[in-house]
């Protein structure tokens, strides 16, 4: 049986016992209540009343007597004959009356109270009549009035004296009895009740003893073998089954306690487990950072550092020892921590990572107080609810040592540079005196000695005007390209305007060409205004140029926003390139039709590159031979 | 909006339903008195007011949440009845009394209407007889009966075998009736009598005493107050040795010193503990004393305005709690003092009759032996 049942069982019967001692003692109290009832408004206030009228009814017929037979009746006695005359009978009567009203009619006293107050008024009515007979001494010398009064009170009063007094006795008799009756039946009620009580709680108390000690034994010995193997458990042996008999809820307990155990054996051993994995891990973790190529030093709130790597012992020359627990401003030199503590910088700004020593100069201080460029990557963590910071630092003496080669080679490629732009200037602009000389020298033949020339002559000095004309483009053109962006200046560019212009002065060609060019809005740009233009004008010029015979061209420009660039596209419906050779059309002087078919020199979109590179962007063809060609190109909105 | 409005008149209109339907509890209640505190008969005056005071506030410190506070307001009428009039105005206007208890029975009389008019119930807590009894309703009268008093002390003349009497009274209501009082039994009896009233501020009564020496009048009866001590002086001074007679009134101790010390030996009819209920007045006096620090030297009216005090506040602490609505507060009262039937007092056991005139206070006979100091005579 399960103990829940056992407990509602035995506090059932405990309950039922006392439910019943309630019961057979709510009867017995409301029977002594009625009782005591009775006796507080039926028995006790009618006595009283029967006691007072007595007592009274006899001090009167004393008074009256004494009146009567004592001629020297003291005035004190007068005037208590007075009081009961006028007070206290007259009293009495509303008592007997407001009491009867109270009781019900067949109430003894009600039944005859009306007797009692007819015989109350005859004495008031007799006692006063001697009163008045009776005023003086003289009255007692009265014969006549003395006998009067004898009479009244030997006679009348007497008469109804004995006859309220017999009915106040009987009356007084009966309630008395009944007074006896109501307290033996009170009596007899309290006793009944006491004996309920006494016998309900002796009941009581041995079913409870009985039930606690059966319900005791059941619980007791299930918990002191749980105990046992609890106690078991503690000491770390898990193997510690129980086996309790029965289906309560102790064997339940049990059951669920040999769970528990069993769970926690399996749970110990996943710790224990789990414990093996976390120790390989921090080992893991602890050969990453010593394996780390930087040196990695860990510094709690006070800057004290609290974790070091073998690289930071190798970097710095110290020993763990040395170093756990000393301030991380040991390890920076005394000129850097005059200038403000840079630790003190990074525990201010929670959660940033901060670099030191890229693009400025950082050092660090070994113990041999030599000074090394250093670059520490700072990052804040929280570990175990405290700010740390864990500073990665490598050495950058080599870094640094190329850097210095670079920025060297850098300056010499610069001014080699700046050398072949000037020799090509120089060349471009050297070699066309002698081209002139030539051109002027071929005229100065054809002119002065025109007669002498036969016509093969003539057609090979065409062929020198021809050549020496071209070569002359060819150095303008060289000389242009590098003169490109020589002596701009960044300015706010319109591209609407530029095309504008550019359209004006291609205005012959295109309408030689009947070529149709479409373009929208078009942004304003950061750049070199002249090269923009340029290159505007090369891209459209190539576009009309390479044309179909049979079709005419439809040059359409476009642009796109594309966030930090422009990227503008000039299409066009030509003759298109063959993908083989997308990549040579900007090189320098590179043709890939004969002057022939297609005039020019060949150094157009070298210019349009050169001109997009120097605003930092870059060139590219998408096309399709036949189709048409895309020349896509990009400006930076912010040029540096 | 229109619905909420007619929702909130509603509210009131309950509200104020319920608040009508509930009497008003009576917080207080205000009780003037009117009595001689100076001039003539202080002693119907200062104690009795003292004696009601001690009443009041032996109540008010017991007093439950729910019944009522009592406060008592006095105003002093010189024992004139002329003054009765302003001294009632005074306390309706200034206080507000429930009710008033008057000692002085011409001043009752002269009050009538206004208490009727004004829905005062009056007490007279030292005089009780057939005229008051015969006014209206709300008057009432907790004391000993004047007339029976008075009749006890032409008993005890006639029982001493007196054969001439002259009775000499103050002019007004309480001492003409117990004069009268006198007479009637005295003529009754055949004895000669003769009742004269002096007037009021009258101190030479020469001529009347020598005229009823030559008379050979045999005791001479003075219904007064303070104003007849010049009287037993002059009566002693003449040679008069006849038995003097008096009123309850002879404890003043200015009647004393006017007489001179003529006044030991005169009789007269009294109350003291005795009399009434021994343990209740003798607690009473105790309480008296320790609250004002000596004890009344004229007994009876404190003892008397005690109990009538007592009996009117056993009767208005249950107001709250006995009163319904439908009936005024002045009706309840009355009401209620009629039906007090047996008041265990100090002067006795009171009841209360439908005329509003009480019975239960029985004056006994005394004679002065000293100043303030009277003895039971023993018939």
């Amino acid at each position: 049986m399960k103990i829940r049942t056992k407990l509602i069982l035995s506090f059932g019967v405990i309950i039922s016992v006392l439910c019943i001692e309630i019961i057979l003692n709510q009867i017995i109290s409301d029977n002594a209540a009625d009782t005591y009832q009775k006796l507080k408004t039926q028995a006790l206030p009618t006595l009283r009343i029967l006691d007072k009228f007595e007592s009274v009814n006899n001090e009167f017929f004393l008074l009256s007597s004494n009146k009567v037979y004592n001629s020297n009746l003291p005035l004190d006695s007068q005037n208590r004959l007075n009081g009961i005359l006028e007070v206290e009978l007259p009293y009495l009567k509303t008592e007997l009356v407001q009491l009867s009203k109270n009781l019900e009619l067949n109430e003894e006293i009600s039944i005859k109270s009306p007797v009692i107050i007819e015989l109350t008024n005859d004495l008031i009515s007799l006692g006063n009549e001697v009163n008045n007979l009776l005023v003086l001494k003289d009255d007692y010398a009265d014969s006549e009035k003395m006998q009067t009064a004898i009479a009244l009170v030997e006679n009348d009063i007497s008469t109804k004296h004995a006859q309220l007094k017999t009915n106040l006795l009987i009356l007084k008799v009966n309630y008395g009895n009944l007074l006896e009756d109501y307290q033996n039946e009170f009596s007899q009620n309290l006793k009944s009740l006491s004996n309920i009580i006494l016998i309900t709680g002796g009941l009581g108390i041995l079913f409870g003893i009985g039930i606690a000690f059966l319900v005791i034994r059941s619980i007791s010995k299930p918990i002191r073998a749980l105990n046992t193997a609890a106690l078991r458990v503690s000491s770390g042996d898990y193997d510690a089954d129980i086996s309790l008999n029965g289906n309560d809820e102790l064997a339940s307990l049990g059951d669920s306690f040999n769970i528990m155990t069993s769970s926690l054996k399996g749970n110990f051993e996943l710790i224990k487990s789990n414990n093996k994995e976390i120790k390989q891990q921090e080992e893991r973790i602890r050969k990453v950072i010593e394996a780390s190529p930087a040196a990695i030093i860990l510094m709690d709130p006070t800057k004290k550092i609290s974790l070091i790597n073998k690289q930071t012992e190798k970097l710095f020359g110290y020993s763990r020892v040395d170093l756990i627990g000393e301030s991380a401003e040991k390890l920076i030199p005394l000129r850097i921590l005059n200038k403000g503590s840079i630790v003190d910088d990074i525990f201010s700004s929670k959660n940033k990572i901060d670099t030191l020593g890229v693009d400025q100069n950082f050092y660090g201080l070994t113990k041999n107080n030599e000074e090394l460029p250093i670059e520490i990557s700072l990052s804040f963590i929280e570990i175990h609810g405290q700010d740390m910071i864990l500073a990665s630092i490598v050495d950058i003496t080599e870094r640094k040592q190329q850097e210095a080669d670079i920025k060297k080679y850098v300056e010499q490629l610069k001014s080699k540079n700046k050398e072949l732009e000037q020799f090509s200037y120089i060349t471009s602009h050297d070699l066309q005196e002698p081209l002139r000389t030539v051109l002027s020298f071929i005229d100065l033949i054809k002119e002065d000695y025109n007669d002498k020339l036969d016509k093969e002559l003539n057609t090979y000095l065409n062929y020198i005007s021809d050549a020496s004309i071209r070569m002359s483009h060819l150095i303008k053109s060289l000389l242009d390209y590098s003169r490109i962006g020589h002596k701009g200046k960044i300015e706010m560019v319109n591209c609407n305007r530029i095309l504008s212009s550019v359209t004006a002065d291609l205005k012959y060609k295109i309408e030689e060409s009947e070529a149709e060019i479409h373009y929208g809005d078009l942004p304003t740009i950061e750049g070199y205004k002249l090269e923009i233009r340029l290159l505007f004008q090369n891209l459209i010029t190539n576009a009309i140029k390479f044309q179909k015979k049979t079709e005419v061209a439809k040059i359409n420009i476009s642009f796109e926003d594309k966030w930090t660039y422009w990227q503008f596209n000039i299409a066009d419906n030509g003759i298109g390139i063959r993908e083989e050779f997308q990549n040579k059309i900007f090189v320098i002087f590179q043709r890939l039709h004969n002057r022939e078919a297609y005039d020019g020199t060949g150094i157009g979109l070298s210019h349009c590159k050169k001109i997009v590179e120097l605003h930092g962007g870059e060139i590219w063809v998408s096309s399709e031979e036949g189709i048409g060609s895309t020349f896509h190109f990009t400006i930076p909105k912010n040029i540096e | 909006m229109i619905f909420k409005k007619k929702v909130i008149v509603l509210f009131l209109i309950f509200l104020a339903t319920l608040s009508a339907c509930n009497d008003p509890e009576v917080k207080e209640i205000n009780v003037g008195f009117i009595g001689p505190m100076s001039t003539r008969a202080t002693d119907l005056g200062i104690d009795p007011s003292k004696a009601m005071q001690l009443a009041i506030e032996q109540y008010n410190s017991s007093k439950s949440e729910t019944q009522p506070q009592i406060n008592l307001f006095i105003e002093d009428d010189k024992w004139e009845k002329e003054m009765a009039k302003p001294a009632y105005e005074k306390l309706r206007k200034e206080h507000n009394i429930d009710v008033l208890f008057i000692s002085n029975t011409d001043g009752t009389i002269e009050l009538q209407d206004k208490i009727i008019e004004d829905g005062v119930i009056a007490i007279n807590p030292l005089n009780n007889d057939k005229l008051l009894s015969s006014l209206n309703k709300n008057t009432f009268k907790i004391a000993k009966s004047t007339e029976e008093v008075h009749k006890a002390l032409g008993i005890r003349m006639i029982e001493l075998g007196i054969k001439k009497v002259l009775i000499l009274h103050f002019p007004n209501d309480f001492m003409t009736i117990g004069g009268n009082a006198i007479k009637d039994i005295l003529t009754e009896n055949g004895i000669e009598n003769k009742l004269i009233e002096i007037k009021k501020d009258q101190t030479n009564f020469t001529e009347i005493l020598q005229t009823a020496k030559e008379t050979e009048t045999e005791a001479y009866v003075f219904l007064g107050y303070n104003e007849f001590g010049f009287a037993m002086k002059q009566a002693r001074d003449l040679g008069i040795e006849a038995p003097f007679f008096g009123s309850t009134t002879l404890l003043d101790p200015v009647f004393f010193s006017n007489s001179e010390g003529a006044i030991v030996g005169t009789e007269c009819t009294f109350f003291t503990p005795l009399d009434g209920n021994y343990i209740l007045a003798n607690e009473f006096l105790e309480s008296f004393k320790k609250r004002f620090g000596e004890e009344p030297f004229s007994i009876w009216p404190p003892l008397q305005a005690y109990d009538a005090m007592n009996i009117l506040i056993n009767e208005v602490k249950t107001i709250n709690e006995d009163k319904s609505k439908d009936v005024t507060q002045v009706d309840w009262l009355r009401n209620r003092l009629l039906n007090v039937k047996y008041y265990q007092g100090v002067c006795g056991n009171i009841s209360i009759t439908s005329d509003g005139s009480s019975r239960g206070i029985y004056f006994s006979l005394y004679k002065v032996e000293s100043d303030g100091k009277l003895i039971k005579i023993k018939r």
